[in-house]
C-alpha cells in the first residue's frame, strides 16, 4: 500500500482481452470531469507504462498544483498496488499563478491538465489477461466558491507480448510533457547566484521569469510581487533562510522562462542548495 | 479507501453550497442597513486599512498588537474586541465561511471547533468567528450564517465583516485562519487550526489548543506561527 495518496490499483484476469485501452468514465461533478487514461493500447510484461488522470475543468474554475499555495488543496489519490507492480512519482505539469482578492496567491490549473503516473509492470503478468486500474481521487475546485469533488475511475489495459502502440489518448501525454518541468540545465548561459539570503536566477535571453515554490521551499519575501519579473532574471529573498538547518537551506520549485516570440514557456525543476555562509 | 460517510458528507456539503447566492431576505437587508459603516478597525499604528507599509506583508505579526474592531454578529449585537480583552479574556479569532469545505470539515465531521470551545469553557477564553466575505460571495449573508450557527450549534458569535476591513487588517487569507490574542492585546499565535490541511479528516496536532494550554499555564508559546490552510477569504473583487 502506498500511503502517499488515494488510488486503488487492482490486477485481475479477464476472459476476453480488449483491443485497446478502455477508460471507464464516471460522472464526478459539474465542474471537473476526471478520466483515467493510458498512453498505450497495451502493456508488455516487464515494462513501464504511463497512466494519468485527465482533469477537464469548467471554464472559470481551477484546481490546485501540488506546491505552495495560500489556499486550496491539490488533487489526492489513493493507491494500492498488486504484487509485481510499482508506482513512480506523480508528474505535475507547471501551474500558473492565480491571485484572488485579498492578495491570495495560488498556483493552479485551468481548462485541462493531465497528471501522469509511471507504473512499473513486473514479469508476473500474463499476456492474454488484462490489468485493471481503479482509482479513487478527490480534489478541490474553486471559482468564487470552493467545492470538493471526487471520482472513482477505472481503466482496463490488455497485456500482450507485442510492441505497444500509442493509444487514443496519447496526445494528452504529449501535451502534458511540454509543461512538465525538466531538470535545470547546467551551463547554457543560465545561472543561479546566491548573495546572503537572496538568490538570483537568470535565464539566458528570457523575456520574463517566474518562480513557483515547492511545498518544502522556505518562505519567500513578498512572493506575490516578486515571484514574477520582466527581464532575464528573478531575485528571491528568503528572510528566514539563515534560521534553518543547513540541509534545508535550499530553493526548490519550478522556474518558468518565457522568450520573445515563443508562445510556449520553458519550465525547469530546480533545487539550489545555499552554500555555507550564503555565497 | 474513501468511506461512504465521506462521500455522503461531500454531497451534503455540495447541497449546502447550492444555496449560496440565493436572494437576500428582507431581514437580511434590514440587517445590512444597520451594519453600514459598523466595522471599525484600529491597528497597531494609524494607517489606511488594506494599504501596505514599506512594501511589507499586509497583516499582523506575532507579538504585534491585534487590530481592534467592533462588528455586529448574526444576532445583531455589537461585538468589540477591546471590550472582551478589557475583561481579561484571551480571544481566539477564527475566519469563517460556512460553505468552505475546510470549515465544514471542522464543524460537521471532526467537531474540532465545538470541542475546542468546550475544552476551554470557563477558562476566560472567548471564541469569535469572523466572516469577511463580501455580499454575494460564497457563504455570506445573515441568513446563511444564522443557519450555520444553528445547524452546527456554534456556541460563540459569528461576526459579519462584509467590508473585509478587519480581515485585511489581520491579513487573513484563509478560512479557517486562526489568531490568538492575549488579554494585553498582543498576537500570540497565528496560522492553521491543526496539521491536517486536507478537506477531510482530523489533524493530529491542534496548534491552537497547544498555544492556549501554554498561555493558560503562563508559559511561552512554543509554536507561534504556522502556515494556514483552507479556502481563500472571499473578499470583494477589486
Amino acid at each position: 500500500m502506498n500511503t502517499t495518496g488515494v488510488l486503488v490499483l487492482l490486477l485481475f484476469a479477464a476472459a476476453v482481452p480488449l483491443a485497446y485501452s478502455q477508460p471507464v468514465e464516471q460522472p464526478s461533478s459539474q465542474h471537473v470531469k476526471a478520466t483515467l487514461i493510458c498512453e498505450t493500447t497495451t502493456i508488455q510484461p516487464n515494462s513501464t507504462v504511463h497512466i494519468g488522470v485527465l482533469f477537464q475543468i469548467e471554464k472559470g474554475w481551477h484546481i490546485y498544483w501540488d506546491g505552495q499555495n495560500d489556499s486550496g488543496m491539490p488533487p489526492r489519490f489513493h493507491m494500492m498496488l498488486p504484487d509485481g507492480c510499482t508506482a513512480g512519482e506523480w508528474l505535475w505539469p507547471a501551474p500558473k499563478r492565480h491571485i484572488s482578492p485579498g492578495d491570495v496567491l495560488d498556483h493552479v490549473y485551468e481548462n485541462e491538465v493531465l497528471l501522469i503516473l509511471p507504473i512499473r509492470v513486473g514479469t508476473n503478468v500474463k499476456p492474454g489477461e488484462k490489468i485493471a486500474f481503479r482509482i479513487e481521487a478527490d480534489w478541490l475546485v474553486c471559482q468564487h466558491m470552493c467545492i470538493p469533488e471526487s471520482a472513482k475511475l477505472e481503466l482496463e489495459v490488455p497485456i500482450t507480448n507485442d510492441r505497444t502502440k500509442p493509444g487514443n489518448h496519447s496526445k494528452y501525454f504529449e501535451i502534458a510533457r511540454t509543461t512538465i518541468p525538466k531538470a535545470w540545465p547546467l551551463g547554457h548561459g543560465h545561472a543561479a547566484v546566491w548573495r546572503g539570503n537572496e538568490i538570483t536566477i537568470r535565464g539566458k535571453n528570457a523575456e520574463s521569469v517566474a518562480f513557483f515554490p515547492s511545498k518544502s521551499c522556505p518562505e519567500i519575501d513578498n512572493l506575490l510581487k516578486r515571484g514574477q519579473t520582466k527581464g532575464d532574471s528573478i531575485s528571491l529573498h528568503f528572510p528566514k533562510m539563515g534560521e534553518l538547518p543547513a540541509p534545508q537551506q535550499r530553493v526548490t520549485g519550478v522556474v518558468e522562462l518565457r522568450f520573445k516570440g515563443v508562445k510556449q514557456p520553458v519550465y525547469y525543476s530546480v533545487d539550489f542548495l545555499r552554500p555555507p555562509g550564503g555565497g | 479507501m474513501l468511506s461512504k460517510r465521506f462521500f455522503s458528507s461531500l454531497t451534503a456539503a455540495a447541497l449546502a453550497m447550492a444555496i449560496v447566492g440565493s436572494p437576500a431576505l428582507a431581514q437580511e437587508k434590514e440587517h445590512k442597513d444597520q451594519h453600514k459603516n459598523e466595522t471599525k478597525v484600529k491597528g497597531e499604528q494609524p494607517r489606511e486599512v488594506g494599504k501596505k507599509q514599506d512594501g511589507k506583508k499586509e497583516g499582523v505579526a506575532v507579538g504585534g498588537t491585534a487590530p481592534t474592531f467592533t462588528i455586529r454578529d448574526t444576532d445583531n449585537k455589537e461585538v468589540s474586541l477591546s471590550s472582551i480583552l478589557g475583561d481579561g479574556n484571551i480571544v481566539v479569532l477564527q475566519w469563517f465561511n460556512p460553505d468552505c469545505p475546510f470549515v465544514v470539515k471542522h464543524y460537521k465531521e471532526t467537531k474540532t471547533f465545538n470541542d475546542l470551545h468546550a475544552k476551554y469553557s470557563g477558562k476566560k477564553v472567548v471564541f469569535l468567528a469572523i466572516n469577511s466575505g463580501a455580499p454575494g460571495q460564497q457563504g455570506t449573508g445573515l441568513k446563511r450564517n444564522q443557519e450555520a450557527k444553528k445547524e452546527w450549534s456554534i456556541p460563540y458569535p459569528i461576526l459579519l465583516d462584509e467590508s473585509g476591513e478587519t480581515g485585511k487588517a489581520y491579513g487573513a487569507k484563509n478560512t479557517p485562519g486562526m489568531y490568538i490574542v492575549t488579554p494585553d492585546g498582543k498576537i500570540a499565535y497565528k496560522g492553521a487550526i491543526d496539521d491536517d490541511n486536507s478537506a477531510k479528516g482530523p489533524g493530529k496536532t491542534n496548534y491552537v489548543a497547544n498555544a492556549l494550554d501554554e498561555i493558560l499555564a503562563k508559559k511561552p508559546v512554543t509554536t507561534t506561527e504556522t502556515k494556514p490552510y483552507g479556502c481563500s477569504v472571499k473578499y470583494a473583487n477589486k
